[in-house]
């Protein structure tokens, strides 16, 4: 089968199928997301020599054990991660917390840049019809968000900034609209305007790196602006640093950004403004994937471009780049 | 802005202060004058906080120089100049750093305490002279009664008691549960005692041996940390990712390191010790790949202190290491400054005036 490698630099190469273990599910790949998850992998920041893609529609193409027979034929969409099944973690249904987890693409499985992908059965959930594959990508993203909203215990018709206005940062918008918050994107690009007006988002665009500290209370009084909870989904320190002089005291920064690469992040300010940080990483897909079935959110308008599989590179390429804001791999029709 | 006026004239009667000049030194300086919505307090002791450490030692910088530090103080209020606070006058008091500017979000929540316009500009806090002197003026608004159970030894302690309180209120999950405080200062040492006293089972990460004997008379846990010279520290023994909850009172960067390798996922970091050294900035990728959280704690509500210094359910004093006159303030916190030191008073030993009326 055809399939992305990381070998140093990524490329398209003939690679011989992973064999099909018990409890294992063979998919065929229809369409995987270009995430900057992807990327730090792809570019080689989060070393993984296989093959990456994190999240990716597919349909099941083969099983090994009888048991598991029902799931052939079946479009499912990969979980971020799957856990061994009987820790601590794992029986309360976290399995993406669990020590010895497996991220396909990212760490211990092979992904979804590729033609097929196998994956236990407890991996995957199977996507609705109303649901596109399109649609279906995006539910990692969406669902982390919704995992935020939960535990950051966010009140009714509270202001939001999100920082960054790349495809995680423009979903994470959209999500918490549609969801009735005041949200305001603060970003670089301002082709995101449109999208961003039609949601009824504040936009702020800033030229050059601002240096936000600058606005912090000092001589001159309180800040000029303050949200109480800042959703950071640009991860470059600029962006950290935009949502620690923003951030209300007493508030929350929700981290959505990869942090694979480690970027250096200063926390003095976080202790002597008396605010929190949590930490998003994966959230419930089942509510994502039926708040899309619902039609209450269709993410796929901020997908620019779906990009035939056999152009990878090119796909790499243009998901790097501010013009596209976020681009898919189509495996087949 | 009040600045320090250093010519002596013999109309202002004047007071013995601790400046931070270049260095810290013993100076006489014009006793303060009061101005309309404020209260002159002579002080009676200070505590030399970790805050005041950091400006002392250059580790963090002071807005203007010369100034007086100094604002874990207690004192009584000797005049004000608005009739209207008259009622202040003889009363035994604390003040908060942070008076609130009223305008911010979190001042119209009433929660003055996070109002970050008094971070820096509070009393003693680096802008604004602060209570290593005789005499020490301050918005009213600023001010806080003690009550005649707490003493002035205990009141000094208002304000880390403030921050601690703060932070165990925020430890998420069932009590009894285990909980890692990394840091045997001051700040470890008074959240420990209240997660003990909360129910917890406490176990504290620390550089100084000596601790042991005094955490284990209460049943506490104590496990020494060593650093070696390359800065790499070696822990006795260790469960890597296994506390729902830690405090990291160390305000070390290999003491957050620690502190967050301690943390399970879905468990919380509270940040409790000011990181002067963090601002080239720390590694939070723990924070997404075990959907942890870092909570920021540096101020709490004043009055909670209080009411709790009242209930005499701590003991705080243990945690004074030596008073001194603030006549010898210079070696006082040369002894502050050396590692391990816990509480160190200033005392205002300088006699009584009379009362002019």
């Amino acid at each position: 089968m055809k399939a992305v490698v990381i070998d140093g630099e990524p490329q398209v190469v003939e690679v011989p199928m992973t064999e099909l273990e018990e409890g294992m599910l063979r998919v065929r790949v229809r369409m995987a997301a270009v995430t900057g998850l992807d990327l730090d992998v792809i570019q080689g920041r989060l070393r993984f020599p296989g093959v990456p893609g994190n999240a990716f529609v597919g349909e099941v193409e083969d099983v090994r054990d009888d048991r598991l027979r029902h799931w052939v034929g079946k479009r499912v969409l990969a979980r971020g991660s799957y856990g061994c099944g009987s820790c601590e973690s794992c029986q309360n249904g976290q399995e993406h917390l669990c020590p010895d987890r497996v991220s396909p693409g990212r760490y211990g499985a092979s992904g979804g840049h590729a033609e097929t992908a196998v994956l236990p059965a407890h991996a995957v959930i199977s996507v609705p019809a109303a649901v596109s594959d399109e649609q279906a990508v995006l539910a990692p993203i969406l669902a982390s968000v919704y995992q935020g909203v939960l535990r950051a215990k966010l009140p009714e018709w509270t202001n939001i900034l999100v920082i960054g206005d790349g495809g995680a940062g423009l979903l994470a918008s959209i999500a918490l609209a549609e969801a009735g918050y005041t949200v305001t994107v603060r970003g670089k690009h301002g082709d995101r305007f449109d999208l961003l007006r039609r949601h009824n988002i504040n936009f702020n665009l800033v030229h050059d790196d601002v240096e936000i500290d600058g606005l912090r209370p000092g001589r001159f009084g309180p800040a000029l602006m303050s949200y109480p909870y800042v959703v950071e989904a640009s991860g470059h320190s600029s962006g950290w640093n935009a949502a620690v002089g923003l951030v209300a005291p007493g508030g929350a920064i929700l981290l959505m950004s990869s942090c694979s690469d480690a970027i250096p992040r200063p926390v003095a300010r976080v202790q002597e403004k008396n605010f929190r940080v949590l930490g998003l990483r994966e959230g419930p897909l089942e509510a994502a994937l039926r708040i899309m079935e619902q039609e209450l959110l269709d993410p796929s308008e901020v997908v620019t471009a779906v990009v035939d599989f056999q152009n990878a590179l090119d796909a790499y390429r243009r998901a790097r780049t501010a013009d596209d804001w976020l681009v898919l791999l189509r495996m087949r029709d | 802005m009040r600045s320090i006026t250093l010519e002596k004239t013999n109309r202002t009667p004047m007071m013995q202060a601790l400046v931070l000049d270049d260095s810290i030194r013993l100076g006489q300086l014009p006793r303060p004058e009061p101005g309309s919505t404020e209260a002159l307090v002579r002080v009676h002791s200070c505590a030399i906080s970790r805050a005041d450490l950091d400006m002392i030692a250059g580790r963090v910088a002071v807005q203007v120089r010369p100034v007086v530090l100094g604002h874990q103080f207690v004192g009584t209020v000797e005049s004000v100049v608005d009739p209207a606070l008259e009622r202040w006058v003889g009363r035994r008091v604390v003040a908060r750093t942070r008076s609130g500017c009223g305008r911010c979000l979190a001042c119209r929540n009433r929660q003055t305490w996070l109002c970050e316009a008094g971070r820096t500009h509070g009393v003693g806090m680096g802008l604004v002279d602060g209570a290593f002197a005789e005499y020490v003026t301050l918005p009213a608004a600023a001010l806080v009664e003690v009550p005649d159970l707490i003493d002035d030894d205990e009141a000094t302690f208002v304000h880390p008691l403030a921050v601690a309180l703060q932070a165990v209120s925020q430890v998420e999950g069932p009590t009894p549960q285990r909980v890692l405080v990394v840091g045997d200062g001051n700040m470890g040492l008074l959240v420990t005692m209240l997660l003990h006293a909360a129910g917890h089972a406490v176990t504290v990460f620390g550089r100084h041996p000596s601790r042991r004997d005094l955490l284990w008379h209460s049943g506490i846990g104590f496990t020494g940390i060593n650093e070696s010279e390359d800065g790499r520290i070696e822990v006795e023994s260790f469960d890597r990712q296994s506390y729902g909850n830690v405090l990291e009172c160390s305000g070390r960067d290999s003491g957050f390191k620690l502190a967050a390798s301690a943390v399970r996922p879905r468990g919380q970091l509270l940040l409790l010790s000011h990181q002067p050294n963090a601002h080239a900035g720390v590694d939070l990728s723990f924070l997404v790949e075990h959907e942890a959280m870092l909570v920021g704690v540096s101020a709490g509500p004043m009055e909670a202190a209080i009411e709790y210094l009242q209930r005499k359910t701590l003991d705080v004093l243990p945690l004074i290491a030596s008073r001194h006159p603030l006549s010898e303030g210079v070696g006082a916190t040369q002894t502050a400054l050396r590692r391990g030191t816990l509480k160190v008073i200033l005392e205002n030993d300088s006699p009584m005036p009379p009362r002019s009326r």
